[in-house]
């Protein structure tokens, strides 16, 4: 049986992790709420831009936007696994990676080539280990909500689309839903995807625009922003899942400490009452014989 | 009121300005250009440098823009930034740090192949209308 000495040692070791789970999840809270926060300033702007690729594509006349109406073969498949740089977040990167490794084969039986290119220290490491090369590797980049980070990565995409590394592009990652429930996400990035809502009514149709530059060189100048935008709103969703699951991972965690230094407590005090029991035994005992 | 702009200034992290104005100057890609009411119905791209806002209460409110794009409408102003930002919220030492670099890498770019010229002076250009603006 466990000495009091053993016990005292455990209780102390899990009091210690039931506080740093505990600051962790009141850590992740408040990183939860920032993200919220600048998911919600970015719609404004996100709404915008739709409206005003709407507005124009609809104007344009000639095709020829690869960028939007897509190339004519797809061979080339590049997927972006967004992922977390750290881990201690429940299933969080187990299920998005489960996911992306299942749909990589599913393009590749399909007969196309893939590429993986990963955000997140997370994705690095599950490729790796499955001697999977990665296009493009950028970890320890989420987190400092960088907009310059999305620009850079974007620019980096669009230009693989063009030099033709690359014919379809799709992000996988996490959307956030609540904090104890996330969302996977495969959705197109290039060729870019016109909005659906968010148009506006047919009377401004009417409406024709003086355009400079053209309105083809506009629209085109126009569709990286929303490619830009896109990663970014990504990256801020995928951190706020990250954030959610790591609450919950967090808080069950604390609550299974708790429940682990009750019963240590109990054991301790029982042990101790054995103890003293014992003792007095041999007391009475000894005093027993001296008379 | 009849004469003035609403104007709507909008970056992806947030909304710059979104108020009543009389009159506007922005870096066209092409040139400066004004903006006041009763502007034709225009859609054109923004280059770099300073984009002025003059409030209804006759103040100016300047920022610094690196392209963007600017929709006039029915005096309805909306400009999409990636890159704006209100001269108060310049971050002055940062853009003079990016001007010393800048024009430290200019400097040793005759010597130093792996020095992108184009891209050190669009740095310095940033760094100089930074700091123009943020001094105003």
């Amino acid at each position: 049986m466990a000495t009091l000495r053993d016990i005292r040692k455990r209780i102390n070791s899990v009091k210690n992790t039931h506080k740093i789970t505990k600051a962790m999840k009141m850590v992740a809270a408040a990183k939860l709420r920032g993200a919220e926060e600048r998911l919600r300033a970015g719609r404004p702007y996100a709404q915008m831009l739709d409206e005003m690729i709407a507005n124009l594509y609809r104007r344009t006349e000639s095709e020829g936007f690869p960028l939007l109406e897509g190339k004519d073969a797809v061979q080339k498949v590049e997927l972006v696994v967004v992922t977390s740089d750290r881990g201690l977040c429940g299933a969080f990167n187990g299920n998005i990676l489960r996911y992306a490794w299942q749909t990589k084969h599913k393009w590749e039986e399909q007969g196309k080539q893939v590429n993986i290119s990963i955000i997140g220290r997370k994705a690095n490491e599950f490729f790796k280990r499955r001697n999977t090369e990665m296009r493009q590797k950028y970890t320890n980049i989420l987190g400092d909500h960088n907009y310059g980070l999305a620009m850079r990565i974007g620019t980096e995409l669009v230009d693989a689309f063009t030099n033709d590394e690359a014919d379809e592009v799709y992000l996988v990652y996490n959307e956030f839903v609540s904090a104890i429930s996330q969302r996977i996400i495969d959705r197109r990035l290039i060729p870019v995807e016109l909005p659906e809502t968010g148009r506006p009514e047919g009377m401004d149709a009417i409406v024709d625009y003086r355009y400079e530059p053209e309105k083809e060189q506009l629209l085109a100048e126009l569709l990286p922003l929303q490619v830009h935008y896109q990663l970014y709103k990504a990256f801020l969703e995928s951190f706020a899942a990250e954030m959610g699951a790591r609450m919950s991972a967090m808080d069950s965690a604390t609550t299974n400490a708790e429940e682990m230094i009750g019963k240590l407590t109990l054991q301790f005090n029982r042990a101790r009452q054995a103890a003293i029991t014992t003792e007095l035994l041999d007391i009475i005992n000894g005093a027993n014989a001296i008379s | 009121m009849a004469d003035t702009l609403s104007v709507k200034l909008v970056t992806p992290t947030r909304k710059l300005y979104e108020a009543e104005a009389t009159n506007i100057i922005a870096p066209g890609a092409n040139g400066e250009f004004g903006i006041m009411s009763g502007h034709d119905p225009w859609m054109v791209a923004l280059g770099m440098g300073p984009l002025k806002i003059q409030n209804t209460k006759g103040e100016l409110e300047q920022f610094f823009t690196n392209g963007g794009f600017c929709q006039i409408d029915d005096d309805k102003v909306v400009i999409l930034a990636e890159v704006c930002e209100a001269s108060i919220h310049i971050d002055v030492t940062r853009a003079e740090n990016a001007k010393k670099r800048a024009e430290d890498r200019i400097a040793a770019s005759p010597k130093d192949d792996s020095i992108d010229l184009l891209r050190a002076e669009a740095a310095l250009r940033r760094a100089l209308y930074r700091l123009d603006i943020a001094g105003d």
